[in-house]
């Protein structure tokens, strides 16, 4: 699947098996958020970020509307394990909102400011909307120039 | 393909963002904190802390043509006269600039305007001097007395925290608002912001406005054109009640901007492309939002990327 966002000329490229995959997780942790990063690599012209796999977070703190990861030890070696095997890289961050929408909130916002001011400037975030039936909506949005723009 | 109104008008917006000029931007704020820093300096325990005001503040600032503005509310006993307070910080800030910028007297602030950078860039910061009603009243009402610089040493009384308060979380009538700034400075009128402000305001309390950008725009324009004219129509300063800004235009400025209204609205019927005539892009960013040269962008894409812990919501 791929989606893009006309006003800023970017796009993302996902497999669909993702969302199944994320639902599956989101209902283990229900009625708590659950989370964790988007792994990938992009285009030869840097215009698609292409999502290869996700990691659900190894360490976190959680609640029914909050969900926080430590990036420990482990999880670099993780990182660094992906990059030098399969030459893939950190794109950006997934996380559930149990019994919501996907809507970005302030807190997401100041998280993706954070990311920003390291080693990528554009993060991707995924934000999964669901209750225990299914889910409700999912969004796929990009931090670009201090906002963030969703991919339709 | 047709042309589409609405979008086209959120192109106009897009276009004039202060985010495509956040350098130019940047130096603005830094000349303003350090006129600030000075200010507090000089006058110490006399002022209450300087705030930012003006357009930027309200968020209705557009990148064609801006300022800063500083407010300054000195307290009860700091000068016996508002003009003396007025004269004060204009002679402070002439002498702490005298080298490097041109400092002026305007109506009811202090134009600071520094002389052409490196760039090319001209910065300009207005200072507005208030001083407190009586003693101790402005942490609490936020009343300011504010020189107007007019031979006869007049003053009035306003309330520019409460200005700010107006228009915050209206943010549809900030769009309309930034539109006819958009046109108002294309066209050169003569009309003054806070006077647009107020008006597009009072449309939004006393219309139903819904719809797409062009929908909401042509409800205001309509309103105004309709109630501009008329006798009784005022508008009330959310600083100052007893200021009424609807008499700041006279009756043929009240005419002329109807008339201007009523064209828009009848050209527009006509051929919906001529409202490019009335409200154009910023063609200087007009580029960098249709592009196609936007990339994700990687500050070091030779080693493994590792993201900080983080919180979401």
């Amino acid at each position: 699947m791929v989606k893009s966002n006309n006003k800023i000329g970017l796009e993302i490229e996902y497999d669909d098996n993702l969302l199944n995959e994320l639902f599956e997780i989101a209902l283990v942790h229900y009625p708590n958020e659950i989370g964790g990063y988007l792994l990938g690599k992009y285009s030869e012209n840097k215009k698609t970020a292409i999502i290869v796999k996700q990691i659900t977070a190894l360490e976190y703190l959680n609640s029914p509307v909050s969900f926080k990861h430590i990036v420990n030890e482990e999880t670099k070696n993780v990182f660094v394990k992906l990059f030098e095997g399969e030459g893939i890289h950190y794109l950006g961050e997934w996380h559930t909102h149990p019994n919501s929408n996907s809507r970005y909130s302030q807190t997401d916002f100041k998280a993706l400011k954070k990311i920003a001011k390291g080693d990528i400037e554009n993060p991707i975030l995924l934000i999964v909307g669901f209750d225990k039936k299914g889910i409700k909506d999912y969004s796929f949005n990009v931090f670009f120039n201090k906002e963030v723009y969703k991919y339709e | 393909m047709s042309f589409n109104k609405a979008d086209y008008l959120g192109s106009v917006l897009e276009t004039h963002k202060m985010k495509h000029i956040n350098n130019l931007f940047d130096k603005f704020k830094e000349k303003r904190k350090e006129i600030k820093e000075k200010l507090e300096g000089k006058y110490e325990e006399k002022i209450y802390a300087p705030f930012n005001s003006g357009s930027y503040a309200k968020h209705t600032a557009i990148n064609s043509k801006f300022d800063l503005d500083l407010a300054v509310p000195f307290k009860r006993n700091s000068f016996s006269t508002i003009e003396e307070m007025f004269n004060d910080v204009f002679e402070f800030l002439k002498e702490e600039y005298n080298d490097l910028a041109y400092v002026r007297k305007q109506k009811v602030s202090i134009g600071v305007e520094f002389y052409r950078d490196t760039d090319g860039d001209i910065i300009q910061i207005d200072v507005v001097p208030g001083r407190e009603l009586s003693k101790d009243a402005y942490p609490e009402e936020y009343y300011l007395n504010i020189n107007i610089n007019t031979y006869d040493g007049t003053y009035t009384q306003t309330n520019i925290q409460a200005q700010i308060e107006n228009i915050k979380g209206k943010q549809d009538a900030r769009q309309i608002i930034r539109l006819l700034k958009i046109w108002k400075c294309q066209k050169n009128k003569d009309f003054k912001s806070f006077f647009m402000e107020l008006i597009v305001i009072k449309a939004f309390d006393n219309k139903i406005i819904s719809g797409n950008l062009w929908e909401k725009l042509k409800i205001v324009l309509e309103y105004i054109k309709d109630e501009i004219t008329r006798e009784n129509f005022s508008l009330k300063d959310p600083g100052n009640s007893s200021n009424d800004i609807a008499k700041t235009l006279d009756s043929y400025q009240k005419n002329s901007l109807k008339n201007d209204f009523q064209n828009i609205l009848d050209n527009v019927e006509l051929n919906e492309e001529n409202l490019k005539n009335y409200f154009k892009e910023n063609e200087k960013f007009k580029e960098v939002e249709s592009e196609s040269k936007n990339l994700y962008r990687v500050n070091n894409s030779s080693s493994v990327i590792i993201p900080p812990s983080n919180q979401f919501g």
